[in-house]
């Protein structure tokens, strides 16, 4: 049974309808242009949009479950994030924890080792690199255990080194019952990680599936309106723009 | 942290309760006013003394904590409670009293109450302006109400009905803690209750909002309902503390600078800390004032704000630094 599933969800101008599930295990990725309404799902999916339509999480529709039982199961991870207060990293690791009232020590040690930022547990996080401030966001997010992680383009802002991080750990959590959805705007990146892609433009979906069915030429000229060429032959799947 | 502030809100209580113009000894003056001796150390510690020093500290207490909620709401460390436009409304709400002569019935306590009208007021016209608020509309609709109130209030002064009610009225919104009786503290104590109450529920909320409306939503925190609770509980705060005690300013905007280093900045355990500093530092100011030589009183909101005015400064000074 699907972990979540979207039937013919709309949001105002910016989304219409959208079908779409997400199983368990599955690294889901989003593309498509700015503006195409990847950042619009990913709220709709968080709760934080009233829209039109079904979402459900295991059946229930999410808008009605209670907030921190809906906040337990899905977390979200902005675009951006910046804390108003000079807060300590384990402070704000320790916030992933406010859904379920606690701060586990022991949960907020682990996402940090998992994440490479124990080692600043005690530094104030307006003093870390915009790096290594992505990866304690990160953190924030992984404490909460949640079953959902949506991750909103998680990559940007971020060196190769810390992007492949990043992915892996994404990659890592989209295991067993746990899943993702990360809105990216990398084909490359999303080709090889991805279980599967959504490709949205303006709104709607315009093709859904395994990254080779979806990232065509056809469909990434129609939709970005560039010339590419696709390979998918090799190990790491490459996808390079003409002209 | 808690434990050690709350120590010293105590040691501050027992010097104010200490230091007059009369020499008393305390203790005897406590014990005798609470077997309803008709003393003078009596009349002077539980008739005088106490009463002021109560008032020092709730008003304190309540300007500290709204002051530290605002803050953390509006994620703007500037932030001050006057902001919400409830402590012109209460001023404007205790300014009519003197010059209809409101509420006859409640004596002595009758601008306290006006003024708690008055911060209602004032405060349902922001929220129905600012509407289902991002934080910048709060700041605005406050700042209009602000203004609206103010102006309000500078009619009321222009057209009172002699130069004996205007400077009742100006001295009064001066600030002071002074010629007040406990009959006062029934207003601020439920009000300081109830609006900590609020606050206090909320504070989940405000450590979410450290990274942003959205993070905190997206935690299942509900922020137009959260905040809005906030609002109202720092408005009950400041307008009952400015309906009793006038303007004492300052305090709400910078006490929270100065315990917020000792609870690692977190928005959510600042709350205590910044009540109880907010009771000490007024407490200690108004102890400053009774110290002065005799003759012309130093307002206690005068005190402040020449106290607060350079600190003030000086934040402003550090901020801008950080964004040379």
């Amino acid at each position: 049974m699907a972990l979540i599933s979207i039937e013919q969800v709309q949001l105002d101008s910016r989304l219409a309808g959208i079908n779409l599930t997400l199983q368990p295990g599955e690294l889901l990725g989003v593309i498509g242009p700015n503006g195409a309404g990847k950042s619009s799902l990913l709220e709709c999916i968080a709760g934080l949009q009233p829209y039109g339509g079904h979402i459900a999480l295991d059946g229930e529709e999410i808008t009605r479950l209670p907030g921190a039982r809906r906040a337990r199961r899905i977390a979200l991870l902005p675009q951006r994030c910046q804390s108003a207060w000079a807060l300590k990293v384990a402070d704000v690791i320790a916030l992933g924890r406010l859904p379920w009232g606690d701060e586990d020590a022991a949960l907020i040690q682990q996402a940090a080792d998992q994440t490479g930022v124990a080692e600043w547990l005690e530094s104030r996080v307006d003093h870390l690199s915009g790096g290594e401030q992505a990866r304690v966001w990160l953190a924030r997010v992984l404490a909460g255990q949640p079953d959902i992680i949506l991750a909103d383009e998680p990559l940007a802002s971020l060196d190769l080194h810390y992007q492949q991080r990043v992915l892996e750990l994404l990659r890592q959590h989209a295991q067993g019952l746990r899943s993702v959805i990360l809105s990216i705007h990398d084909l490359n990146l999303a080709a090889h990680w991805c279980d599967r892609l959504v490709l949205l433009d303006a709104g709607r979906i315009h093709a859904v599936g395994a990254p080779q069915e979806v990232l065509t030429p056809a469909a990434i000229r129609q939709v970005y309106q560039v010339e590419a060429q696709v390979d998918f032959s090799s190990e790491r799947p490459l996808i390079r723009v003409l002209g | 942290m808690t434990p050690a502030l709350t120590l010293l809100m105590l040691l501050t209580a027992l010097v104010s309760l200490h230091v007059g113009s009369t020499d008393i000894a305390l203790l005897d003056g406590l014990w005798q006013w609470l077997h309803g001796t008709d003393s003078a150390a009596a009349i002077v510690i539980g008739d005088i003394r106490l009463p002021r020093t109560l008032l020092a500290l709730t008003v304190g207490a309540a300007l500290g904590m709204s002051g530290a909620a605002l803050q953390g709401l509006l994620r703007n460390p500037l932030a001050d409670p006057g902001l919400t436009g409830a402590s012109q409304g209460a001023a404007l709400g205790a300014a009519s009293v003197f010059y209809f002569g409101l509420f006859p019935a409640a004596g002595a306590a009758a601008p306290a109450l006006a003024g708690l009208i008055g911060a209602g007021i004032a405060m349902s016209l922001m929220l129905l302006l600012a509407g289902p608020s991002r934080q910048a509309m709060v700041i605005m609709a406050g700042l209009a109400i602000s203004t609206l109130t103010g102006s309000l209030l500078a009619a009321v002064l222009n057209f009172a009905p002699n130069p004996f009610a205007l400077s009742e009225l100006v001295f009064w919104l001066l600030g002071s803690v002074s010629e007040r009786g406990l009959d006062h503290l029934v207003i601020l104590l439920p009000a300081l209750l109830i609006g900590g109450g609020l606050i206090w529920s909320q504070r989940r909320l405000l450590l979410g909002l450290s990274l942003g409306e959205q993070v905190a939503q997206s935690m299942g925190l509900s922020y137009t309902r959260g905040s809005r609770l906030i609002i109202l509980g720092a408005a009950l705060l400041v307008g009952a503390s400015v309906a009793v005690a006038g303007a004492i300013g300052f305090v709400g905007l910078l006490v929270p600078h100065l315990v917020r280093p000792l609870v690692r900045n977190r928005p959510d355990r600042i709350l205590i800390p910044a009540a109880l500093a907010g009771a000490i530092l007024v407490c200690l100011a108004d102890i400053i004032v009774r110290g002065m030589p005799p003759g012309r009183e130093l307002k206690l909101g005068v005190l402040t704000s020449l106290i607060g005015a350079p600190l003030f400064i000086w934040l402003v000074w550090q901020e801008r630094k950080k964004w040379l």
